[in-house]
C-alpha cells in the first residue's frame, strides 16, 4: 500500500499549502478526498457524510455568487478537527503494515529471474 | 489477500500519472482522472475477477467492498450516470485561463464551480473501490514522481508548445518572406 500512502501524503502537503494560500474551498476539498482514502483503509463509518458534502455544496455555491458562506466554512473546518484523527489511524494503520513487511502476494510470476525497479 | 495481479509496465505508467493528476487537483476534476483511473484498471483486471475479488474481500473495510460486489449491476449504473456529471466539470476545468484558480471573477471559473456543485466531496463507494482496486493490483509498491504533481499543478494538461525539431550544430532555416 505504498502507493495510496504516497497519494496520501501528497494530497496532505496541498491542502497545507493550499490553506496557508487562504484557499479554503481547494484545502478542504484536498483534505476531505484524503479523509474518503482514509475510510476505505480504516473501515470506518461516517454517519455525517451528508451534511458534509451539503456544507462543501453551500460554500461551492456561494463562491459562484461571489459571497462567500464563512457559516459553512465555519462548520466544516469543526468537522476537520475531529475528521483529523481517521486520517490519523489510516497512517498507523499503513505505517504498521510498512514496517512488519507485510507480504500481500508475489508481485511478479515465480518464473521471472529479474524484475526492473520502478522506484 | 489473494496473489497480486501483475500490470502490464506501460499500463502501470499510465495509470501513475492518472493517479498523480488525481493527486493534484481538487473540485471535481481529480474524481474525473480517479474515475479514468477506475475504467483502465476494471478492464485491465476483468469485471468477472474483480467481481469475485469484491466478493471475496477480508480487508477492514469489507463491509463495503462486499456490498459492491454483490450489487454490481446497480453499483456500475451509478458510475454511467457520475460519468456525465464529471464529464461536464473537466469540460469547464479545460475552460479555465489559468488551472491554479487565480482568475476567481471570471464567467468560466463561475461554470466550473456551478459544474463541481454537483459532485459530492466525501464518496465512501468509490474511494472503497480505488483503494481496493489498488491494493490487489502490483501498481500497489510502486512510486509516482513528484514532478508528475508539480507539472499538473503549474501546466495543467494543456500542450507546452511546439518542440525545436533541429539537431544539435544545424543553422536555424532563413525565414523566407512572401
Amino acid at each position: 500500500m505504498k502507493l495510496v500512502g504516497i497519494l496520501m501524503n501528497k494530497r496532505i502537503e496541498f491542502y497545507t499549502e493550499a490553506s496557508m494560500n487562504k484557499k479554503k474551498i481547494e484545502s478542504l476539498w484536498h483534505f476531505y478526498s484524503v479523509y474518503s482514502i482514509s475510510l476505505a483503509i480504516t473501515g470506518f463509518e461516517d454517519l455525517n457524510i451528508k451534511k458534509k458534502n451539503n456544507l462543501m455544496k453551500d460554500l461551492i455555491e456561494s463562491q459562484a455568487d461571489g459571497d462567500f458562506d464563512f457559516d459553512a466554512c465555519n462548520k466544516l473546518m469543526d468537522f476537520v478537527k475531529t475528521d483529523m484523527k481517521v486520517i490519523e489511524t489510516a497512517i498507523e494503520i499503513l505505517n504498521i503494515k510498512k514496517e512488519a513487511g507485510e507480504i500481500f502476494g508475489d508481485t511478479y510470476r515465480s518464473g521471472m529471474f529479474a524484475v526492473n525497479r520502478y522506484d | 489477500m489473494t496473489d497480486l495481479i501483475p500490470i502490464n509496465q506501460v499500463f502501470s505508467q499510465i495509470a501513475l500519472k492518472k493517479l498523480a493528476y488525481f493527486g493534484g487537483s481538487t473540485l471535481g476534476n481529480d474524481v474525473y482522472y480517479m474515475k479514468e483511473f477506475l475504467d483502465m484498471m476494471i478492464n485491465i483486471i476483468g469485471e468477472e475477477k474483480l467481481v469475485k475479488l469484491l466478493k471475496d474481500d477480508n480487508s477492514p473495510n469489507k463491509a463495503v467492498t462486499n456490498r459492491i460486489g454483490n450489487s454490481w449491476a446497480d453499483f456500475k449504473k451509478q458510475l454511467i450516470k457520475f460519468d456525465r456529471k464529471v464529464d461536464e466539470t473537466k469540460r469547464a476545468y479545460d475552460t479555465l485561463d489559468t488551472n491554479d484558480f487565480k482568475k476567481k471573477d471570471t464567467p468560466n471559473y463561475k461554470q466550473f464551480l456551478e459544474n463541481a456543485e454537483n459532485i459530492s466531496m466525501i464518496k465512501p463507494d468509490l474511494y472503497a473501490l480505488f483503494v481496493f482496486v489498488i491494493s490487489c493490483t502490483s501498481i500497489q509498491k510502486m512510486n509516482i514522481r513528484n514532478e508528475d504533481f508539480k507539472i499538473f499543478q503549474q501546466k495543467g494538461y494543456r500542450a507546452t508548445g511546439e518542440l525545436d525539431k533541429r539537431k544539435v550544430g544545424d543553422a536555424p532555416k532563413p525565414v523566407v518572406e512572401a
